[in-house]
């Protein structure tokens, strides 16, 4: 009997899940046993080749699909893709991480052991097919980040971007569990695929109870991918946060995030789509712009592609707004795109920062006659810069492109001419950083040395291909982006 | 007079918004973390409100999990606390204004 019961729960299909497990621990281990503030290397080590195992089974196990331990998680095409992405992006912020954490002064091995269990967390997010999972996915991942966030604990700003974080994160939390409560107790499960049956059979006479569900489930969600009006937290921790991480939560935290927003208003929620449509739509709006013209005005290009990130989640919405395949498809597409520019571009602010000791520093100024000075380095950045911006030959024009068209032929023309005119407001900031590399005079009294490690130089280099080569092939991508999403609807 | 759902359901209810507004309004951060305690006990009652008027367990479930989460959460929230508190020698939240919009 308990042979069936085991077999039943399909333990098999989280083996990548199982494994990542096994590198905490085993990276726990590496950490006691190393001699005394001597543990990051081999601690990296072992998170690396971990990372590296993780990837193998998920490989290993991508034609193993359906659902597992009673469908409490789902394991198909949409984790698959977000199984491999997440953990990309965690090796490689793992992997530049050694010499700038020597220079934050956080050097220890929690620093990696959280990213780890970060990881672990998002996983639970995107394979998870019942609020109960979600929620522990979702707690798993921000009490993780909550403490990266505070890591360089002798600076007053990360001191309090972590507290503003955690703040509003527990806050979020309230209103979530709260939500979960009243979706069950009007349908009588926390299970997705059981609420899509009654939403489905029921949705004529909606109880109150149940839309107040699922108006708080949405609060939540729109505070965890920083939408306005719930982003205040989000500038602050980025700030407040060593770069490496703030680097680390604009992409997979926020990936996690969206795919688990996809999953649930998709497949939970999906035939409430027309109630909810004029909601998303002004959050949509709202998200694009108010997060544009925040960005307008800052001076430290940290917080500059802080603010930026809150509108690029609103790029994302209205893919979100289409509730068709061919959205989300953009949104996976987008959010791959959006890492490996991002994730580029942090590493070029952290070559660049004069002094991080310093509790503001990343100012534009940093960049003066960079072009002249590192042209390399300038190249680089302008790459990233311009495909931030969405101009072509680069991936991001296509990431725009692709959500913009989705939401015109799902008759979205007017979401889709704002989000236009968000892009050209956003050529403004980039270009700026732009201006400063190229058409600036040097100042060499001013010039702090570059900090440079062997690793980021070829992550790097890596960005930099990557956005060239999906700026002039992007259709491999946009394919697997397709086919992930398939079985989602 | 018997206690029916309904009762649960609005006292849950006019206890999260008690922690609602307690988040919103009290500057010092220990009063704001216990706002948020309420918030997550009146989810919980109303689950248990909810999973004995269904008849069905996984409501009852969910709060053990809801309970441990609580717990961790509010573990690392004080170690944020003392690290500020060492840093800035308060924690009163109106004086954290070094990030600014």
């Amino acid at each position: 009997m308990f042979d069936n019961l085991i077999a039943g729960m399909h333990v098999g299909r989280i083996l990548p899940e199982i494994v990542l497990v096994g590198v905490v621990l085993l990276a726990i281990l590496t950490d006691v046993i190393s001699p005394r503030g001597k543990s990051t290397g081999p601690v990296r080590l072992v998170s690396l080749a971990g990372l590296i195992g993780v990837l193998v089974a998920t490989i290993l196990k991508k034609d193993d699909f359906g659902q597992a331990f009673g469908g409490m998680v789902m394991i198909d095409g949409f984790t698959f893709f977000f199984r491999v992405v997440l953990t990309f992006i965690t090796f490689i912020i793992i992997y530049v991480s050694e010499k700038y954490i020597g220079l934050a002064k956080i050097r220890i091995a929690e620093y990696y052991l959280m990213l780890l269990l970060a990881l672990f967390g998002m996983m639970l997010m995107v394979m998870a097919n019942d609020l109960l999972i979600l929620f522990l996915g979702i707690e798993t991942m921000s009490i993780c980040l909550y403490t990266l966030v505070g890591m360089s604990r002798h600076k007053a700003s990360s001191n309090e971007g972590a507290l503003k974080y955690f703040l509003l994160g527990a806050f979020t939390t309230g209103f979530f569990v709260y939500g979960i409560a009243l979706i069950y107790g009007s349908t009588g499960s926390t299970n997705l695929t059981d609420i899509m049956v009654y939403f489905r059979t029921v949705n004529t006479a909606m109880p109150v109870i149940a839309w107040a569900g699922v108006g708080l489930i949405l609060i939540a969600f729109a505070f965890k991918t920083s939408l306005v009006p719930f982003h205040w937290w989000s500038p602050d921790a980025y700030e407040g946060a060593p770069t490496t991480i703030t680097a680390f939560m604009s992409t997979a935290p926020k990936a996690a995030a969206f795919a688990a927003f996809i999953r649930v208003f998709y497949v939970g929620f999906g035939d409430l789509s027309s109630g909810l449509e004029p909601v998303l739509w002004w959050i949509a709006v709202l998200t694009m712009t108010v997060g544009n013209l925040i960005a307008l005005r800052q001076d430290s290009v940290k917080r500059m592609l802080a603010f930026s990130s809150i509108t690029h989640a609103g790029y994302l919405v209205v893919a979100l707004l289409t509730w068709e395949q061919m959205g989300a498809s953009a949104i996976l597409f987008y959010l791959v795109v959006y890492a490996i520019m991002n994730i580029g571009a942090f590493l070029v602010a952290i070559a660049v920062n004069r002094d991080e000791s310093d509790e503001k520093g990343y100012s534009y100024e940093d960049y003066r006659g960079l072009g002249f000075r590192k042209p390399i380095l300038a190249f680089a950045m302008m790459i990233f810069m311009l495909s931030l911006t969405g101009i072509p030959p680069t991936a991001g024009f296509f990431g725009k492109y692709y959500i913009f068209s989705a939401a015109v032929k799902s008759g979205f023309v007017g979401l889709a001419v704002i989000g236009v005119l968000n892009s050209a407001v956003s050529v403004y900031y980039y270009l700026r950083v732009i201006i400063m590399m190229y058409l600036k005079e040097r100042d060499e009294e001013k010039e702090a040395p570059i900090f440079w490690a062997g690793e980021m130089v070829s992550i790097m280099f890596i960005c930099v291909v990557l956005v060239i080569v999906i700026g002039i092939k992007p259709d491999w991508l946009l394919s697997i982006a397709q086919a992930s999403v398939s079985g989602l609807m | 007079m018997e206690l029916t759902l309904n009762h649960y359901l609005i006292l849950s209810a006019i206890i999260f918004a008690i922690g609602v507004t307690g988040v919103l309004t009290r500057r010092n951060v220990l009063i704001i973390l216990m706002s948020v305690e309420l918030m997550l006990n009146s989810a919980n009652m109303t689950l248990i409100a909810f999973s004995h008027y269904l008849q069905n367990i996984d409501g009852m479930v969910f709060v053990f999990f809801t309970m441990t989460v609580a717990a961790a959460e509010v573990g690392i929230g004080l170690a944020i606390v003392v690290t500020m508190f060492r840093n800035k020698g308060t924690i009163d939240v109106g004086n954290f204004n070094l990030l600014k919009g």
